[in-house]
């Protein structure tokens, strides 16, 4: 059985707790994995320290990726990916608080795939969810050498 | 004579006492103490001869404390000169500062807003235990004055938005734009009003995307603040005199007392208590500022009762080719 798994990059603890919700209701809670700054997610994505067993801590299909971070920024999370051979072609949808012109324009600049302003209501985090997963793992054609490599019949369930 | 000046000195000398005019120079002459100090000579001729005049009439007048006055009044001005522009540096710095903390504190107090309204909308949703109706109650006004704090912070940020960017002008027809705006603002037809658009409108000279905003603004105002049981009729017009063009957006609604006809538009301000005037006292002083950013005028006419007639007024595109 095929899994699509997400990585949620993320320091704020209650959008852990949203997303966490919405991915329950959703169908996918066994897909998500968050790391909870941006060390953190090039750690998982390298699989150095405590993110060696990929059993564990697989690749991910998706990354969700939150621009203000500590220490590394979101940003800089972003460009580190698409400098990596194995990750150049994984999707990036930037999912933050900010709609700033000049923070957009970046990230697509820098290869995310799409910019996501988070909902306010857990209802609608629940729909952006839905639609995440319909689109990007179902709907979306991706290379033959991307992490995503088939479409889950489960997944037509969703939504 | 001052070393520095003789070259220029003789010159002219030689060329006022050869051609017969005269001359007048500014030269450092050294007295008898050795020090120099600036003097104006001038030598005129006495009377026309032919073949040049035989003899002049020489003047040296001591302006060393005027040039010593001039030479101070030039640094003052120098010094001033620089004083602003520090100055202005240093302003620009601040301003800088605070727009990036206006915007960086509306953004933070916005994440656990947002963390607020999410939990209680769980647990009004049937997450995480039952509530009794009273505990519903308490629980929709913790979301409804959350909800409000948040609209307040994003007119905010829209307020510093308008602040920070620069607004390119070119020419706008009015009239598509409120059509457009009445018919594709749900909060507009919620109200079931009669909007009456009397065509055609002068082309203005604005930022499109800005003025949509303002007159969906006034427009939401004029179905919103309405006597109980009263069907909203909002009538907008336009007029040119001038070279300016002024949009009229006219209601039937409650009206405005003349004193605090000035004050709506003012951050802050608000009129009435806050349950029966729902706005949060920033729309119409974002209205202003935008529109006074595109060099325009806002302004109302109003009585307590008889309606208010909003207008921005704003340059005619065709003056501004």
């Amino acid at each position: 059985m095929n899994s699509h798994p997400f990585l949620l990059v993320e320091d704020d603890a209650n959008d852990i707790f949203f997303m966490r919700n919405a991915m329950k209701h959703a169908g996918l809670a066994e897909q998500l994995h968050v790391a909870e700054d941006g060390q953190h997610a090039i750690d998982y994505l390298a699989g150095t320290g405590k993110y060696q067993d990929r059993e564990q801590f697989p690749l991910p299909d998706v990354i969700l990726l939150d621009l203000k971070l500590p220490a590394v920024m979101g940003m800089d999370v972003l460009r580190w990916i698409r400098a990596q051979p194995a990750l150049e072609l994984v999707i990036v949808i930037v999912l933050t608080s900010s709609s700033l012109e000049s923070d957009i324009r970046t990230a697509y600049r820098e290869g995310a795939n799409s910019f996501l302003v988070k909902p306010n209501r857990p209802q609608d985090l629940l729909h952006m969810v839905e639609l995440i997963a319909q689109y990007w793992l179902m709907l979306n054609r991706p290379t033959a050498d991307s992490s995503v490599h088939a479409v889950e019949p489960r997944l037509h369930a969703v939504g | 004579v001052h070393p520095d000046d003789r070259p220029r000195a003789g010159e002219a000398y030689w060329d006022g006492i050869k051609s017969g005019r005269g001359f007048s120079m500014e030269v450092r002459l050294r007295g008898a103490d050795g020090s120099h100090r600036w003097f104006l000579t001038r030598a005129a001729p006495l009377a026309e001869e032919p073949g040049g005049p035989g003899s002049f009439l020489g003047i040296a007048t001591d302006i060393e404390d005027m040039k010593r006055a001039q030479h101070l009044a030039s640094e003052h001005v120098q010094l001033l000169d620089q004083a602003v522009t520090a100055r202005t540096a240093e302003l620009h710095e601040t301003i800088g500062e605070l727009e990036a903390l206006s915007y960086g504190v509306a953004h933070d107090m916005r994440a656990p807003l947002r963390a607020m309204r999410g939990y209680a909308e769980l647990i009004l949703g049937g997450q995480g235990g039952t509530l009794d109706e009273e505990g519903k109650v308490y629980l929709e006004k913790v979301t409804g004055s959350a909800r409000r704090l948040d609209s307040l912070i994003a007119d905010v940020i829209t307020y510093t938005g308008i602040l920070r960017t620069e607004l390119k002008l070119s020419p706008v027809q009015p009239e598509p734009l409120v059509r457009e705006l009445i018919e594709s603002f749900p909060e507009l037809a919620a109200h079931a009003a009669v909007f009456e658009i009397v065509g055609p409108m002068p082309a203005v000279l604005a930022h499109e995307a800005s003025l949509a905003q303002c007159l969906a603004h006034l427009l939401a105002n004029a179905v919103k603040f309405i006597a109980p049981g009263v069907e909203p009729h909002v009538r907008i017009t336009a007029e040119e005199h001038a070279g300016v063009v002024r949009i009229w957006v006219a209601d039937n609604g409650i009206g405005i007392e003349p004193r605090d006809q000035q004050r709506i538009f003012n951050l802050f301000e608000r009129i009435g208590p806050a349950d029966t005037h729902p706005g949060l006292g920033i729309g119409l002083a974002i209205v202003r500022k935008t529109i006074e950013r595109a060099k325009g005028r806002v302004g109302v006419e109003s009585a307590p009762g008889r309606g208010s007639r909003f207008w921005i007024q704003l340059p005619t595109a065709t003056h501004h080719p």
